[in-house]
């Protein structure tokens, strides 16, 4: 008899593997079907792979009952066309029900470098459908994959991983939510275009902004930090005009001085009629005057502040991480039951065949001895035969459901063994 | 009856503290049960105000308005949440209907109605004449709602505050356009009842100017500067927010005064 078949993980990611060994593995999209072919070609059943930043993954089935640690990492240098033994130290591997635990974990987002970040599981629908669509996933990887998405759904909805941001852009963003609500029709102001004031501006533009000024001391850089974002350049000495018209300021020059003081501010304030403003004073040494946050509508973050509610959403984040464990274990055990039950269907369908086709052999030798039977008999006759096979079997079927549930495949070997069954029977519904 | 009403009364008590709890815990449930515990209590206490309008005709008038004050604040925030977020208004919402509650079920433990309910001038006119002034009082109690809770979050966002309650509340901007909004919407009616008000007391012959007159007055006032300032001067924020609740706590003195049969 075959052995049933295992679900095998072997990959590297940010925890195992540093960036120059990581980057030997960045596999086009195009190129995962091949890649997910060699795993094949090593033998396995099914396969996958999952490539993202931070990790590659190969997901496949195998009937063999012992893997060796050597194959594995040969396995995985040939998908990163590297050196085993640069691959070796940098390697995990899982089997079965870990193997289960660690594709739910990474589809969770469990297992991301920032955990509850949501990008990995698009990254894992893409990988897995272009490996489905070049017929290289079967009913063992889609059943564990498929389940995998549904558990982090499930984590997504009843924990709250994802619900707080933790970078600073982010923060920044969330809290200008709160004070303006939808950004579509607000107008922001970066001052200063270094790295810092561009990232920042950049997630105002995802978030939706209507208008972006951009002002600097080199117009230059001004003028190419806006073209990259969509939005105006303007000469930094408008900044009184800025403060009057924009309903966003981010700050990050490296001036020495306060550029925003709470008497400019206050001025401002008087000119915009009051209309809230959100100061987002990313530079060190500060460039707005901390006081501005006194003025009622004024609302003035610096570096710090961001820092500290990022930290908080992250540790928040790590909380709902414990939560999520708990949840993805329980999913996985549930799987690994679903599974074991449904492997023992080809046991029982055949066992029942088998069954029936020696019923129906002493039947007809009973039947041509006893010679002409009226109906009624033929029938009691027909009922005997069916009472005895069916009770002999129901002790048998529940037996061997038991044990598959507790993940015995000893018995399912032993009833097969016993009984004679032949080993593809199990095809066709008796 | 009584007895129903301070049922009712306390329905909305038991929604105010769900809401609250809502508010502090992180599960989605417990807001869910909020908004089914409010449509229970509104279809029961209308239930009640039916009967009650039935029972008592126009002598109920006043306690008939703080009734369904309590209903409208409640059933203008149901069908606000339908298209702004705020769900963490409830609390607030729920609170003041219970306060306006409680005042109609004082009125009916306490006091005998005021004369001029009763009285030869108790027609139509002067039930068009707390009808409107119970609308305006709706509105304001909501703008009102609306600005305790803006005053809370604005704080919450100055203090750089991490609590989850900032996050669940709803943004400065949506709670500054209700507020005014609601107030907008309330004015004219308060304005019209005051007139009819000024109408009914020259038709009692009455030569004495009474404490409730004043107030009201000053309560619409009060609405009528932060009108102005808020159009004209483009007054938002912390400083509209504070004048709205003083406007209410006067105006909500003019009903309890009449609830109370002071007059």
């Amino acid at each position: 008899m075959a052995s049933p078949s295992r679900l095998v993980v072997l990959g590297l990611n940010h925890r195992t593997a540093p960036l120059q060994v990581r980057e030997q593995f960045a596999i086009p999209a195009e190129a995962l079907p091949d890649t997910a072919g060699l795993a094949r070609a090593a033998g396995f059943g099914e396969s996958f792979v999952l490539s993202t930043c931070n990790r590659v993954e190969l997901y496949a089935t195998t009937t063999d009952p012992v893997l060796d640690d050597e194959a594995l990492a040969d396995v995985l240098a040939k998908v990163g066309n590297a050196r085993v033994h640069v691959v070796r130290p940098h390697v995990y591997s899982h089997q079965d029900g870990p193997a289960v635990r660690h594709l739910f974990r990474v589809a969770s987002s469990l297992d991301s470098m920032v955990i509850g970040e949501p990008q990995i599981l698009g990254q894992m629908r893409t990988s897995f459908e272009i490996c489905r669509v070049a017929g290289l996933t079967g009913p063992s990887l889609n059943r564990a994959v498929e389940r995998a998405f549904k558990v982090a759904r499930k984590v997504r909805a009843q924990t709250g991983i994802g619900r707080h941001v933790v970078s600073i852009s982010s923060v920044a963003v969330d809290l200008a939510r709160q004070i303006f609500g939808k950004l579509e029709s607000r107008t922001a102001a970066l001052i200063g275009a270094g790295k810092m004031g561009e990232l920042a501006a950049r997630y105002l533009v995802q978030a939706g902004i209507e208008t972006l000024w951009v002002a600097n001391r080199s117009p230059e850089r001004a003028n190419a930090v806006a073209t990259a974002l969509g939005g105006h350049p303007r000469d930094l000495g408008e900044l009184p005009r800025l403060l009057t018209e924009a309903d966003i300021v981010v700050t990050s020059t490296g001036a020495r001085d306060y550029l925003i003081d709470k008497a400019s501010m206050k001025a401002a304030l008087k000119a915009r009629k009051y209309r809230p403003i959100f100061l987002i004073d990313i530079a060190v040494p500060r460039n707005v005057d901390p006081a501005c946050n006194t003025l009622d509508n004024v609302f003035c973050y610096d570096v710090d502040d961001l820092t500290a509610v990022a930290n908080e959403n992250m540790v928040s984040r790590q909380r709902e991480a414990e939560a999520a464990e708990g949840l993805v274990a329980e999913e996985a055990i549930r799987f690994l039951r679903e599974m074991s039950s449904v492997d023992i269907k080809p046991t029982i369908i055949a066992l029942r065949r088998h069954a029936d086709a020696i019923k129906g052999a002493e039947l007809e030798r009973a039947l041509r001895r006893l010679g002409e039977l009226d109906p009624k008999q033929l029938k009691v006759v027909e009922m005997l035969a069916d009472g005895v096979v069916n009770k002999l079997l129901h002790d048998v079927q529940v037996g061997l459901k038991q044990a598959a549930a507790s993940g015995d495949d000893e018995l399912l070997r032993a009833a097969r063994a016993l009984f004679a069954l032949p080993e593809d029977d199990s095809s066709e519904d008796p | 009856m009584d007895t129903l009403f301070a049922i009712g009364a306390g329905a909305y008590g038991a929604t105010t503290v769900t809401y609250l709890a809502s508010l502090w815990t992180e599960r989605p449930s417990v807001g869910r049960l909020a908004v089914w515990l409010l449509r229970a209590t509104l279809v029961f206490w209308s239930a009640l105000l039916v009967w009650w309008a039935v029972d008592t005709g126009l002598s109920g008038g006043t306690r008939l308005g703080l009734g369904l004050s309590a209903w409208s604040l409640c059933a203008l925030y149901l069908l606000l949440l339908r298209r702004y977020p705020i769900a963490a208004l409830g609390s607030f919402v729920t609170a003041l209907s219970t306060v306006l509650a409680v005042l109609a079920v004082l009125g009916l433990f306490v006091a005998r109605p005021h004369p001029v309910l009763t009285g030869a001038l108790a027609d139509w006119l002067l039930w068009i004449h707390i009808s409107l002034a119970f609308v305006g009082i709706v509105a304001f109690a909501f703008a009102t709602a609306v600005s305790l809770v803006y005053l809370l979050q604005a704080r919450m966002l100055k203090t750089k505050s991490r609590s989850e309650l900032r996050r669940r509340l709803p943004p400065l901007d949506v709670l500054d356009r209700l507020s005014l909004r609601s107030i907008i919407v309330g004015f004219p009616f308060y304005t019209v009842a005051l007139l009819l008000g000024s109408v009914q007391a020259v038709r009692a012959g009455e030569g004495t100017l009474r404490l409730s007159y004043v107030l009201a007055v000053v309560s619409w006032v009060i609405y009528g500067v932060v009108l102005q300032a808020r159009l004209a001067a483009g007054w938002r924020g912390p400083r509209a927010a504070i004048l709205t609740t003083v406007g209410l706590a006067v105006a909500m003195a003019v009903v309890a005064r009449y609830s109370l049969g002071l007059g």
